[in-house]
C-alpha cells in the first residue's frame, strides 16, 4: 500500500523538508496534493478531492518514529485480571 | 484547564485494587472525522454509529491506537503505514484518521492520526498513549485509587 505515494513523497522529501518540516503531505499516487498545517486538515482537502479512498497524508519529518506500544505486544494488557 | 477526576469502576468510592488490577480505563467512543462526515452526508450516505468500549492509557505506548477491525466497520480507509516495535520484530500497521470522545468526562474530542492493531482485548479497544499525553498533566494516585487527567 503507498507505493507510489511514497515513492512522489520520497522524491520531494528535501524540498520539503527545507519549506515545510512538520507539516502534512498529502499524496495520491503521483499526484502531489499540498501541505498542511495538522494530519486533520491534510486528511479534510484528500476527502474533499478524492473522496473516501486511500490517500497518503505523510508526516514531513527526516525520519519516521518505530511506534512503540510493549504492554501489548508483550500481552501484558489486564495481566492482572 | 479542564481537569477530570477518574475512578475505575466510576464511583468515588471504588475498590482502590480497582486501579491497580485494571489501570486507567476511560470510556471511548472512536468514530469518523468531521471532513469524512460531511462528506457522506452531502451525497445521502449514512454515517456510521461510533464505535463504543474503553481505552487504556497507557505511558508505555508511544501513540494511540485503535482495534482495526472497528477502524475498518466505520468505513474508514489508511492514510500512512508506521511500524511497530514488537517482540518478533518490527511489523506494519496502518494509520487512519479518527476522532475519538470520552462520554462523561471533561476531555476534549480528538481527531487524530491513531494506528490500527489487532487488539484482541475484549471491551478494551484503544490505548491512549504518549502522543495524547503530551499535551496533559496526569496524576496516578496510587492510595486514593483515581488519576487525575487535566487538558
Amino acid at each position: 500500500m503507498f507505493e507510489q505515494e511514497n515513492k512522489a513523497f520520497e522524491e520531494r522529501k528535501v524540498e520539503l523538508l527545507k519549506l515545510c518540516p512538520g507539516k502534512y503531505a498529502v499524496f495520491k499516487g503521483s499526484e502531489f496534493v499540498g501541505t498542511f498545517d495538522t494530519a486533520q486538515t491534510g486528511y479534510a482537502a484528500g476527502i474533499e478531492k478524492f473522496g473516501n479512498v486511500p490517500f497518503l497524508v505523510a508526516h514531513v519529518v527526516e525520519h519516521k518514529r518505530v511506534a512503540q506500544m510493549p504492554a501489548l505486544y508483550l500481552g501484558l494488557i489486564h495481566a492482572c485480571s | 484547564m479542564p481537569v477530570h477526576n477518574v475512578h475505575p469502576d466510576g464511583h468515588s468510592n471504588a475498590s482502590f485494587d480497582l486501579l491497580e488490577s485494571q489501570g486507567l480505563l476511560l470510556g471511548i467512543e472512536v468514530s469518523i472525522g468531521e471532513a469524512l462526515a460531511a462528506s457522506l452526508n452531502s451525497t445521502g450516505l449514512p454515517i456510521p454509529q461510533p464505535r463504543s468500549g474503553a481505552a487504556l492509557v497507557d505511558t508505555g505506548a508511544s501513540c494511540c491506537c485503535v482495534e482495526e477491525s472497528h477502524l475498518i466497520s466505520l468505513g474508514l480507509q489508511p492514510i500512512d503505514q508506521t511500524e511497530v516495535h514488537s517482540p518478533n520484530g518490527n511489523r506494519t500497521q496502518n494509520i487512519y484518521l479518527a476522532r475519538l470522545t470520552f462520554p462523561g468526562t471533561l476531555m476534549p474530542t480528538l481527531e487524530m492520526p491513531v494506528v490500527g492493531i489487532q487488539m484482541n482485548q475484549g471491551n478494551t479497544i484503544s490505548l491512549i498513549g504518549r502522543d495524547v499525553l503530551r499535551y496533559c498533566v496526569l496524576i496516578y494516585n496510587g492510595p486514593m485509587g483515581c488519576c487525575t487527567i487535566a487538558f
